[in-house]
């Protein structure tokens, strides 16, 4: 044993005063999955965090071996005992075994230290690197802002995705779904919103938190080195309930998550949390309502389900001037099966939200990424979470992106089309292909803009389709080298002033006269 | 089910009916139900019941060697009050694990000022800070 672990040792003994422990007590009756009966505990209240006292019937050598305390979660308050959940190794529980009340409600560590680093749903650190020293204990189950604590949602959140940031603009505050069937790329829109806030100045830029729920192992990790290799992580928190933990710390880790996250907004710091997803919490909620023995009501869930969701996404808000002017903006996922959005869970939290962003597979598998549905997605928030720049080139995108599915339908029966249609035609298909992006490739605000602005002024008409996006990449190449000043003006003002338009068709023509080979357009 | 008759049955004989009576009166309510096959359930699950009661009820005071008793038992005079117990309900008990000091476990409280707790105090503050 080294020296400074004695001096420790010696430090403690000279320190210590003994005091009599008094605790409520139950006994463990039962346990199994994960759930336990216990007898007694009379003064156990809801969410109470009891401990489950391993060392009672061992020798003090042995105790000295068991590796931190086992705690659980009460759950169920009965006649003549309480039944909780065992946040941990289950095999640690024995029948008989003593619990002691610890008058605590359930509580994760929240601090800056938390930054770059991935936590459990217990908010204990499982990178492999040190332990929080510094944290304020934060509540779990908390109520959300009321109505007058709250100021509406103006902010604009640049999530980096042209789809999204011109015609389903998201605010700091808001809770926006994005639903759709596996692998249509949900996490990949999620994730490039969490990239793009590093071309967000640092006193502007959200603390972004991404809570795995149920999610395998490997993806998780994807994801963090991912985040590492684009410079993200440092702002990043994940919370990990991965598809092997028990089902209680599924259940809890939204919560944890939205927890350390109102530490930063209590601050007046904006927070970023996705929730991925809420589809497998709701089935893990299931599960140990069962288990609890709780009724079941449709599809076997438990009746609260609604309410599982709803407190859970309440607590995203933005916080009046008086309450330090934070905001914590949600991005839950839901994951549908076969496209049906009219199912239980997802017809709830799509009640709940304040949008939603629907992916589609046949967008998907016809490369056109994202696979967002425009016409159905909408943000309630809508323009009031948009810049005047924004507003300015995106206005009448939405109603032309209609108009365009519409006529591409009808082009199907007809044979001859009037030049205005065909125009139309080409122009909406032109629109589409501007609007693919590549994943891992949020673009900042700025850039968006003169794209979209160049394509309002028809720069594309003359480029073939298949070309759109190559060309769109080289002119935003050429635009941060001739007119970045420009750019950084769009920017910081958020406004497409006058200057900036005749600053923006100069190089628009400056390009096209640098590569006519771009701008032979080949018609289909 | 069964849970639901032997508790019925304890609370009927805690509430002063004699408990030959009190057996014979579910015997007879079994057999015109048609539900005598629940009888043996019934009787381990009263066994269960009379047990955890005994356990709830039941006041143990662990010591780790017998000369440890008597100081013990003043030690935790005044706390006796507060936990609503009476010395004479407190049964002590040798737990030689405990080491030194004293241990009161009973109607669903704990009170522990055990040399082994303190150890294990000190021990986890000092390693696992």
């Amino acid at each position: 044993m080294d020296s400074s672990a004695v001096e420790k040792i010696i430090k403690e003994i000279e320190g210590y005063a003994p005091t009599v422990e008094h605790r409520h007590i139950g006994r463990v009756t039962s346990v199994g999955d994960g759930v336990v009966a216990i007898d007694g505990l009379s003064k156990a209240v809801m969410s109470e965090i009891v401990e489950f006292e391993e060392t009672g019937k061992r020798t003090l050598l042995r105790a000295m071996e068991v590796e931190g305390s086992l705690f659980g979660l009460v759950l169920n308050l009965e006649e003549d005992g309480v039944r909780a959940v065992i946040l941990g190794d289950t095999a640690r529980v024995y029948e008989g075994m003593t619990v002691k009340s610890t008058g605590r409600i359930l509580s994760v560590p929240a601090s800056e230290e938390l930054l770059g680093r991935v936590v459990n749903a217990l908010g204990e650190p499982i990178d492999g690197k040190s332990a929080f020293s510094n944290t304020t204990m934060m509540p779990v189950e908390r109520q959300a802002a009321g109505v007058i604590d709250r100021k509406p949602v103006s902010v604009p959140l640049q999530t980096g995705i042209k789809a999204i940031d011109s015609m389903i603009p998201i605010g700091r505050g808001q809770r926006e779904l994005i639903i759709g069937d596996r692998g249509t790329g949900k996490t990949t829109v999620a994730i490039d919103a969490i990239i793009n806030q590093k071309n967000e100045p640092k006193g502007n830029r959200p603390v972004c938190i991404y809570v795995a729920i149920g999610q395998k192992e490997s993806k998780t990790a994807r994801i963090v080195q991912q985040l590492r290799n684009e410079g993200a992580l440092d702002y990043t928190i994940i919370v990990d309930a991965p598809a092997s933990a028990p089902a209680a710390l599924q259940f809890l880790a939204p919560y944890s998550g939205v927890a350390i996250g109102e530490y930063f907004m209590d601050q007046g710091r904006d927070v970023l949390i996705i929730y991925d997803d809420l589809s497998k919490q709701a089935v893990a909620y299931r599960e140990l309502s069962l288990l609890l023995r709780r009724p079941p009501g449709r599809e076997a869930y438990p009746g609260d389900i609604f309410y599982l969701h709803s407190r859970l996404l309440e607590r995203a808000a933005r916080l009046s001037d008086e309450k330090g002017g934070g905001s914590i903006t949600a991005l839950p996922i839901i994951e549908t099966q076969e496209g049906d959005v009219s199912g239980y869970i997802p017809t709830n939290v799509i009640s709940i939200t304040d949008g939603q962003m629907f992916l589609i597979t046949d967008l998907f598998n016809k490369g056109i990424r994202p696979a967002i549905d425009v016409g159905i997605s909408v943000s309630r928030v809508g323009s009031n979470a948009q810049t005047k720049a924004m507003k300015a080139v995106a206005g009448g995108l939405k109603l032309e992106l209609a108009q365009f599915r519409e006529l591409e339908a009808f082009m199907q029966f007809a044979q001859d089309l009037d030049k205005a249609t065909a125009d139309r035609i080409e122009s909406g298909r032109r629109m589409v292909e501007v609007l693919k992006q590549k994943n891992g490739a949020p673009i900042p605000i700025e850039k968006q803009i003169a794209v979209l602005y160049a394509a309002g002024q028809k720069f594309f008409s003359d480029v073939a389709v298949a070309q759109v996006t190559r060309v769109e990449a080289r002119l935003i190449e050429f635009l941060d080298g001739q007119i970045s000043k420009t750019l950084a003006e769009i920017r910081k003002s958020g406004q497409l002033s006058d200057a900036s338009k005749k600053q923006l068709d100069k190089a628009i023509e400056e390009f096209r006269l640098a590569h006519p080979e771009l701008f032979s357009r080949t018609k289909l | 089910m069964p849970d639901s008759y032997a508790k019925a049955l304890w609370v009927t004989i805690q509430r002063g009916a004699k408990s030959k009576e009190a057996v014979e009166s579910i015997r007879q309510i079994l057999e015109r139900d048609g539900r005598m096959a629940l009888l043996p359930r019934i009787v381990r699950s009263l066994q269960r019941h009379a047990a955890r009661e005994g356990r709830r009820e039941g006041v143990v005071l662990s010591v780790a060697r017998q000369e440890d008793a008597r100081r013990a038992r003043s030690e935790i005079g005044g706390l006796l009050p507060e936990m609503g117990i009476r010395k004479d309900e407190v049964t002590t008990q040798i737990d030689e694990h405990l080491i030194g000091g004293w241990r009161l476990e009973g109607r669903d409280r704990l009170a522990d000022a055990s040399y082994k707790k303190y150890l294990l105090d000190m021990y986890n503050a000092a390693t696992k800070s």
